[in-house]
Order: C-alpha cells, then structure tokens, then sequence
C-alpha cells in the first residue's frame, strides 16, 4: 500500500494542535516506587564476596546441592559469554556487505525473543523471596548481554542465536525454580 | 527526528540533563534511592505516554509504567548519554506500552471485535448524543487499539511512519492506513464539530 494517506485525512489546524496538546505528564495515582524497589533489588548488581558468617555456614549447609547446580549454571554462562567475546573481538576475516535480509530477520526475532523472555521471567523475578542469592541470573544476564553484542556484530552466525535462546530458556528455568525455592530441592 | 522532537517538546520544566546524568552514573554503581529520584522526576511522562496509548489509565497503566522502570533499570548500562536521559527512557517506555499492544494483537479485544470499540461512545450506543459531548481526549480513547496506538504516536507524540512501523511491527503502508481510518473515526466521534 504505497497511499500516503496522510494527505487523504488531513487534519484541521485545531484539531492537530488539540491532539498535539494531549502529549502531556500524567502522573499515576498510586506510588509506584515500592514496588519497583522490590523488583529492582533482586536485579541489583551483585555485592563482592565477603567471609560466610557461622549462621550462613550452616544455612548453606542444606542447600549445598542447589547451588552446585547454580554454579554450574552460571559456569556455563560464563563459556558462553567467553564464546560470544571471543568472537566480537576476532571475528573471522569476511566482508562485511549491506546487512542480508536473513540477518535483519534474525536480529528481529533476537530483539522479539529477549522481550518475551524478559516478560516471563519478570514475572517470575517478582516473587523471589527476599534473601534468594540471584548471582547465578546475574552471571546469565551478563553472558546473554555479551552473546547479543556479538550477534548485532555477525547477525549471520545461527548459532549465536541458537545461543541466546537456550541461554534465555536457562535463565526462565532458574527465574521459575528460584522464586519457589522450596519447591525446586 | 524522534529525538529532535522529543527534546523540542520536552517541558521547560523539564529536569536538567546533566542532573540526569548523574543520577544514572550513581544508579548504575546500585544507587537506588539515585535511581528513585530518576522516577520521581520521570513517572509522569512514563505514565503519560503509556496511557495515552493503552487508552486508558488505571492499573493496567500503572503495571505497564512499573514494567519500564524495571526494565530501565536492567537496560541501564545500555544508555550511552549520547542524548537526554528522560528521551531514552521515553522511547523505553513507549516500547514497552507497544510490547503489550503487541502481545494482545491476536485477542479479540485487539483486532477481532474492533466493532465493539467503534461502539464505544457512539450516539446510539448510549441512546444519547454523547459523543457530541466526549472531549477529544476520550474520542481518541475510544479507537479501535491499533488504530489508536498509530493516532497517538504520529499526531500526538509526533513519530514517523518509519518509527511506528518499527514499533508496531507492521509495514509503512499499514501503519498510513490505520492513521486514516483513525483520523476519519475520530472526526466521526467529535461530530466533525473539529
């Protein structure tokens, strides 16, 4: 539809500024910072180690196991960011012609997954008890953060965004598994 | 020509940039209460041109507002302070009010029961003249979703075709067409009184 329509509607002088005028603030009824608070404080970025305290010690004890599989996690994370820095800073040597279309399909698809991904486990992250050690998520933002770096720098490379994916799909895992943590031992 | 003109419009009272700046820098070292003062000063637009493309304000607003937030915070280190902190989190917050339009685009409310939107406000609907009467920022309210997200990012928010195409996800062709048919439906509504 090559119409431009703009012209087929104009709008009277009133009428535009009228609309125009609408472009206003509207603050909301409510307060909405406590619960942003909330959300925020689990995606804080996470403090440096410090020496376990004798309770933390024996609170640790029980969940040793869960937080093995947590380190393993963000271990892989890791290689995969690692994977996707490897190749930003030395890519192969190609040429670089006018972005394909395949490659703006891909990088359309990487922005409309990270969306949806950050949706679902958004919703997951606000039910996270407070105290659950979100390190583990922390590390698999990063790597993703790096792995769609290296993707808008080679958006022809599949498995970059094979990457992504399963990243994202580890990353809603343990969003869903840490905000019941009762239910994931 | 988003930036250029979100910057033009931005009230005078609008914050200063490099205070922005500043509060970003100690927001993304963890700063929250940095980070609380970004909303203080912010929430009004966020929430603005959130309802203004839901239609509505309300709680659906307020999560969707509370919803940019977060993800301006996560999406912090993203900022490049090339331009004005409260443009990038106005475009922010637009995506995320597109994100959900987006996300209800097969549900009936979206597309497959726009006659009862058309319905909506309409004289015979309420058995009296109450469209005559509904100011133009409940006509506008009232548009078909779609059709309404595309009115109120051209001729109010001042996007182009281009950039709402890109929002929607929806060829240029489209997002002209849903002007038309918005323009035309709105002037309906206000009983081409405008």
């Amino acid at each position: 539809m090559n119409i431009d329509h703009d012209h087929d509607a104009p709008l009277p002088d009133d009428l535009r500024r009228s609309l125009r005028a609408l472009r206003r603030d509207d603050v909301p009824a409510r307060d909405l910072w406590p619960g942003i608070r909330a959300r925020i404080e689990d995606a804080r970025p996470a403090p440096p180690p410090a020496a376990a305290t004798p309770l933390q010690v024996r609170t640790q004890g029980g969940r040793s196991r869960r937080m093995r599989r947590l380190a393993g996690l963000a271990t892989a994370a890791s290689l995969a960011a690692a994977l996707a820095i490897a190749w930003t800073v030395a890519p192969p040597p190609a040429p670089q012609p006018a972005q394909s279309v395949a490659a703006r399909v891909i990088l359309r698809e990487a922005a409309r997954m990270t969306d949806e991904y950050r949706t679902a486990w958004s919703a997951f992250d606000a039910h996270r008890p407070a105290g659950v050690d979100a390190s583990a998520l922390h590390e698999i933002d990063r790597s993703a953060a790096a792995v769609r770096a290296a993707l808008q720098q080679d958006p022809d490379a599949r498995y970059l965004f094979n990457r992504l994916r399963s990243l994202y799909a580890q990353r809603l895992d343990l969003s869903r598994r840490l905000s019941a943590p009762t239910l994931s031992t | 020509m988003l930036t250029t003109i979100v910057t033009a419009l931005m009230p005078a009272s609008a914050p200063a940039v490099d205070d922005d700046h500043a509060l970003v820098r100690a927001s993304l070292g963890g700063d929250t209460a940095a980070f609380e003062a970004l909303y203080r000063r912010h929430a009004g637009r966020v929430h603005g041109v959130i309802s203004r493309l839901l239609g509505r304000r309300g709680q659906h607003a307020e999560d969707l507002t509370q919803d940019a937030f977060v993800r301006a915070w996560q999406a912090l280190a993203s900022y490049r302070f090339e331009s004005a902190f409260g443009t990038w989190l106005y475009r922010l917050a637009a995506n995320t009010a597109l994100m959900d339009l987006r996300r209800h685009r097969g549900e009936p409310a979206m597309d497959g029961d726009e006659e009862h939107f058309e319905r909506i406000g309409h004289p015979d609907s309420a058995g009296h003249t109450t469209a005559l009467r509904m100011d133009l920022e409940r006509a506008v309210a009232t548009l078909p979703p779609r059709a309404r997200a595309v009115l109120v990012l051209y001729d109010v928010e001042g996007w182009t075709h281009e950039e709402i195409a890109d929002g929607l996800d929806m060829a240029v062709g489209t997002s002209k067409a849903q002007l038309h048919r918005a323009r035309g439906l709105l002037r309906t509504r206000l009983g081409e009184q405008a």
